[in-house]
């Protein structure tokens, strides 16, 4: 019953949402580490009390975790549930959290999860393996009745969740299910963090109507909640079970903050003035240009790339001309990469070297190779095709011009500047771009007629896993480049692709990634553009933001000096 | 009297219900097919058409649009608009969460503007420089001629950002209301400056006005008065624009400077296509629109005798 | 809904909102724009944006769509009048080129207003007493929602794009080219010659055009003149909520929504095209005023 009722879309959800974006500044710098700095500013130094006044761009909607969207939604579900595993957010390890430990048999079709003991929900019952049966249950297969839908893409082959003891729970699969160990840290949309039986037992519309319906057991509970205004959470008292890494006892295990105040604020400029008068400590969704002003006047930029599939352009491969695989290679290297540094992005962004985030594990460095700026050789494989340049400088082949429509989301602001450099470029070797840039419900329109009618559509996707290759370009799971029956490239894909989730050796893992690529890329079938990132603007007050492995925002850690 | 009041009522209960269907055919049966903005477009590949005729039966999507019509309007009129497609939330809380702000704001901007206009209206017909007076007179259609976005962006820009006076966001404390209210009054005090202009010319050289001030009032007070007095009719009429530029208003200044309320909650659902929400607010309005209307035809011959005569007589 | 949305019930409004002033004569107008050196500037502006949306090559050498990313961001300078924005293009042509999106969406808005309100207000006015009253409870329906968010509501139908939001901004704008028609018409239709026209025979769509029509239609062109401003300035912020033209076209009410993330760092980005746009509304009001012989 693969029911949703509300699409949770924006995948781009990732960053979805969160506009502004990029810059990884800091991010890229050792000693910047968000993580790192937080665990050693966590010993001892650390204030307990007060509020952090933190802006968003989207206003938070439905706050039930398991839904989370947009990226400020990920951030709250983030701070209200735990999750069975922490991912280290620079070397992509696993480290316990609800589970102490865990195993799996050798096809990765089973995961066996030992439990934390003394973990309660914020409402006083345990957590136990009942609560992970439950949770899993209702997460993969959705439960009509209650108008809560399913996530077929995760949870793919899901069968059952065993519990031989209250502190044991047995995941089954139907088929290797590599990717599984790391999603169950994951932070994106669809979150797989826990709620209590009473939540799990609500309608939709019953968790959308009170917050004191959703339950967790994280270190922040749900306070209040005004649409388009804000969302505050305070400290859960006792919490004591924070992921391994960033631990502390600072407050007797629980955060250090008495409360959050998650201000949704639009305005780009809004943000930042309202950070410059005091009015917040800190900001997401940061303008990039206004990084430079902000650092200048003393506050911090904290920010992090999110790793998962790059904004990339996943070009049809069955609709004319892009089903043309010389079309396909010559906008794979007929526009210059490196020219969004000037404009569009700032030197804190990155541009995209892969399909996949540098940071994913098994990512390939292909910008002097798939990647490598050649107008001349693109021009060469389209006149070798047969694409003869026009009167006003299209190229023609068969009395067809060379006019190919792409796709994409305005939620990140440099998405539309980025998009239309490459219009700009690609039209000077004779590559007509019709681009549209729609928000959010206008592409969801749109890409469900995108095979007949998109050439290419740009989006991205957050998992900080090589998986996110089989989730998004699998042509049996998001195919998101329509590599139908009959391509010739599809049964190598769809073996590519698998063969990731087939193993957690890293060598062998890393060798399937890397074969992956050189497919996509032989095929010109994700034509990457760059890097995402989170940006936060902080007063020098605040300490102990942690990004973690999605780029999503932990304030177990945070804590703001008098 | 009884029978006018009832013709009145009426009438406000059919712009009530015209409002409700016309809104009903624009969005239900114009757009794009809904149940595709319900799927993660990455999923669509994997859902199948049997599971989204599935959806299509939950939300009634798949009856005969007259079906879906009658059994909406049904629903309506028991106080229920269905749910918001984004958030899950009845469409009536949500609308009941943000309407308060704006309501707030809205009235505290009229009173603005009205202040604003009187002290337009009267200083232009008090003063004896012309230029003054000449350079007053051209405000009131220079106001409703500026984009109340510009208005916005230039207050920020100065007040906020340069001068740092005021915060530039503010869901909280008085500071933060300074910068919208100002927004939203300039368009607002337009036609009423206009109004109260018009009226003031007009009663400066009316004889009793003229007789007032010889029989010793001073002429500033004997104006005032009058000017209110007669001025009230012509106001009553123009508060229909009034209305609608205080919403108008109300979604930009919303926009511009982050507060929650009705206009940013509209512009949020038009851009989600969040269906049920924009005939809750379209519906609301129309409501809003009908009672003042009555409340206006109810004090209408109150005001003017020779309307009131009519009535008591027919 | 008397006092709101009908206000000829009244007889106190019914000159203030419903009929227009009879146009003044051309020479008079021409007497008039010579003392008036405002009304000869609005001419001068309102021409001007006319030429650059119908030939914007004419006044500027750059392309609106194509720029430099290495002059990203300047100030605006005489090499560019309005600086350049985030992709280095100019400001300058793509507000000059913006202005065929902005001028071709008014122009269509007030057609539609102007061709659909007109008829069907002539229709309504000519026509018997209950077909009258029941058309008129309708436009009564459309003045009740407030214009700009009938508008958005048309454009959450529709879709967006230039085309959609001139026929929402149009079908707004149907409700006043209709009263004024009607109220026009019921006047006409009692005058004497349509009575002696009709007293010899004359079939009624006869009477209708031929008579009926020319002697009303004057007050709702006057009002299609003073529509070109309200409708700029509704285009405008259809697209500055970004319901109108898709980037990277150019269109005023986009640029400034696209400035105003650059305010605090680039204000001109945002600044200079909200002034055009309060110019030319300035300026076209100016023009509508005094075409109704209302100087103020």
């Amino acid at each position: 019953m693969d029911i949703k009722f509300r699409h949770r879309a924006r995948l781009f959800a990732l960053i979805g949402a969160a506009p502004l974006v990029f810059s990884g500044l800091a991010a890229c710098t050792s000693n910047n580490n968000p993580a790192t700095s937080a665990a050693a500013e966590a010993g001892g130094t650390a204030a307990t009390g007060g509020t952090l006044r933190f802006g968003v761009l989207d206003a938070p909607q439905y706050l039930d975790p398991h839904e989370a969207e947009t990226y400020p939604e990920s951030i709250i579900a983030d701070n209200i549930t735990d999750k069975l595993t922490w991912q280290d957010p620079t070397t992509g390890k696993l480290y316990p959290w609800l589970a102490t430990s865990w195993s799996y048999n050798a096809k990765l079709t089973q995961f066996t999860f030992h439990l934390r003991k003394g973990v309660t929900f914020s409402n006083g019952t345990p957590f136990n393996s009942s609560s992970v049966k439950a949770n899993f249950d209702q997460d993969a297969r959705g439960d009509a009745a209650l108008g809560i839908p399913a996530d077929p893409t995760h949870w793919t082959g899901y069968v059952s969740t065993d519990t031989p003891d209250p502190y044991t729970a047995v995941v089954n699969f139907s088929q290797p299910n590599a990717g599984f160990l790391t999603f169950t840290s994951f932070s994106g949309d669809n979150d797989p963090g826990f709620v209590a039986a009473s939540t799990l037992a609500k309608s939709k519309t019953q968790r959308a109507e009170n917050v004191a319906n959703i339950i967790g057991t994280g270190p922040f509970v749900l306070k209040s909640f005004k649409y388009q205004q804000n969302v505050v959470l305070v400290r859960r008292k006792g919490y004591d079970w924070a992921p391994q890494p960033l631990q502390h006892s600072g407050n007797g295990g629980a955060a250090y903050l008495n409360e959050i105040d998650i201000e949704t604020i639009p305005e780009a400029t809004v943000r930042t003035g309202s950070l410059e008068s005091g009015a917040l400590d800190a900001t997401l969704d940061v303008q990039p240009t206004d990084e430079a002003p902000l650092k200048a006047e003393g506050f911090q930029i904290l920010a992090q790339t999110v790793a998962g599939q790059n904004i990339a352009f996943s070009l049809n491969a069955d609709l004319f001309p892009t089903n043309d695989l010389a079309v396909r290679k010559a906008i794979q290297i007929g526009w210059d990469r490196n020219a969004l540094l000037k404009g569009v992005l700032t030197n804190s962004y990155k541009v995209a070297t892969s399909v996949i985030a540098s940071k994913v594990p098994g990512y390939v460095d292909y910008a002097n190779t798939a990647l490598k700026y050649d107008p001349a050789q693109a021009k060469q494989l389209l006149d070798a095709d047969g694409w003869k340049v026009g009167p006003n400088g299209i190229r023609v082949k068969d009395g067809k011009q060379l006019v190919v429509k792409f796709l994409g989301i305005n939620n990140l602001v440099a998405n539309e500047p980025a998009y239309e450099l490459i219009q700009a470029q690609l039209k000077q070797i004779g590559i007509s771009v019709q681009l549209s840039v729609l928000p959010i419900p206008d592409f969801e329109v749109q890409q469900a007629k995108a095979q007949t009618s998109w050439n290419g559509t740009a989006g991205n996707t957050s998992r900080d896993d090589p998986s996110v290759l089989w989730q998004s370009d699998s042509p049996l799971v998001g195919n998101g480049s329509y590599v139908e029956a009959g391509a010739p490239e599809r049964q190598a894909l769809i073996n590519a692709t698998q063969a990731i989730q087939n193993t957690l050796d890293p060598t062998q893992r890393n060798a399937a990634t890397k074969a992956a690529q050189d497919l996509i890329f032989q095929y010109a079938l994700v034509v990457p553009v760059y890097e995402p990132a989170q940006v936060i603007a902080a007063n020098k007050d605040v300490h102990g933001i942690v990004f973690d492995a999605q780029s999503r925002n932990l304030f177990y850690n945070t804590y703001i000096s008098k | 009297m009884l029978r006018y009041l009832a013709g009145k009522v009426a009438r406000a209960a059919f712009v009530v219900w015209a409002a409700y269907t016309l809104s009903f055919v624009l969005l239900y049966l114009l757009p794009v097919n809904a149940v595709d903005l319900l799927f993660n477009p990455n999923e669509q590949q994997v859902i199948t058409p049997a599971v989204k005729a599935k959806i299509a039966d939950y939300y009634g999507f798949n009856k005969p649009a007259v079906v879906q019509y009658f059994d909406r309007l049904w629903a309506a009129l028991h106080g229920d608009m269905g749910a918001s497609v984004q958030s899950g939330q009845p469409v009536w809380a949500e609308i009941g969460s943000v309407i308060w702000p704006t309501i707030a704001l809205a009235l505290c901007a009229l009173l603005l503007a009205v202040l604003i206009a009187f002290t337009i209206a009267f200083t232009a017909s008090y003063t004896r420089q012309r230029w003054l007076a000449n350079l007053l007179q051209s405000l009131p259609p220079a106001t409703v001629s500026v984009p109340v976005f510009l208005i916005g962006l230039i207050l920020i820009q100065v007040f906020a950002f340069r001068l740092g006076w005021f915060p530039p966001m503010g869901t909280t404390g008085a500071a933060a209301l300074v910068l919208p209210l100002i927004t939203l009054a300039i368009p607002v005090s337009g036609p009423i400056a206009q109004l109260l202009t018009d009226s003031f010319l007009t009663e400066r050289n009316s004889p009793y006005v003229v007789t007032a001030i010889a029989k010793g009032g001073t002429r500033r007070w004997v104006l005032v008065r009058e000017v209110f007095r007669n001025a009230s009719l012509p106001a009553l009429t123009i508060a229909g624009i009034i209305l609608g530029n205080l919403l108008a208003g109300a979604v930009v200044v919303e926009t511009i400077y982050s507060r929650a309320g009705l206009g940013r909650l509209t512009e949020t659902a038009v851009g989600t296509k969040d269906i049920p929400i924009i005939q809750g607010v379209v519906v609301v309005t129309a409501t809003v629109f009908a009672v003042a209307n009555l409340a206006v035809d109810l004090i209408y011959p109150l005001l003017d005798p020779r309307l009131k005569a009519r009535i008591v007589t027919s | 809904m008397t006092a709101l949305t009908e206000p000829i019930d009244s007889p106190e409004a019914a000159d203030e909102v419903a009929v227009a002033r009879p146009v003044a004569s051309p020479l008079r107008r021409a007497l008039t724009a010579v003392r008036s050196p405002t009304l000869v500037i609005a001419w001068l502006i309102v021409l001007t944006v006319i030429a650059w949306a119908v030939a914007p090559q004419l006044f500027t050498h750059s392309n609106p769509l194509v720029g430099n990313p290495e002059q990203a961001f300047e100030a605006p300078s005489w090499h560019h009048l309005f600086g350049t924005d985030q992709l280095g293009r100019d400001m300058f042509s793509r507000v000059v080129y913006g202005s065929r999106n902005t001028l071709t969406a008014t122009l269509y808005a007030v057609l539609v207003g102007f061709v659909a309100g007109g008829t069907i207000g002539l229709l309504s006015g000519y026509a018997d007493g209950t077909t009258d009253a029941v058309v008129m409870r309708f436009i009564d329906v459309l003045l009740s929602v407030p214009t700009l968010l009938l508008a958005m509501t048309v454009v959450a139908a529709l879709g967006y794009g230039v085309l959609n939001v001139a026929l929402a901004v149009g079908i707004v704008s149907i409700a006043s080219f209709a009263r004024v028609m009607r109220s026009q018409v019921l006047k006409v239709v009692q005058s004497e010659y349509v009575e002696a026209a009709r007293g010899l025979g004359s079939r009624w769509p006869r009477v209708l055009v031929l008579h009926v029509l020319p002697n009303s239609v004057r007050s709702v062109l006057s009002l299609a003149a003073l529509e070109f401003g309200t409708a700029v300035l509704a285009v405008a912020t259809l697209g500055f909520l970004g319901y109108g033209a898709p980037p990277p076209q150019p269109e005023w009410g986009l640029a400034v929504s696209e400035g105003r993330a650059f305010l605090d760092t680039y204000p001109w980005l945002a600044l200079i095209p909200g002034a055009v746009i309060a110019v030319v509304v300035l300026a076209s009001n100016r023009i509508s005023t005094a075409s109704r012989g209302r100087r103020r």
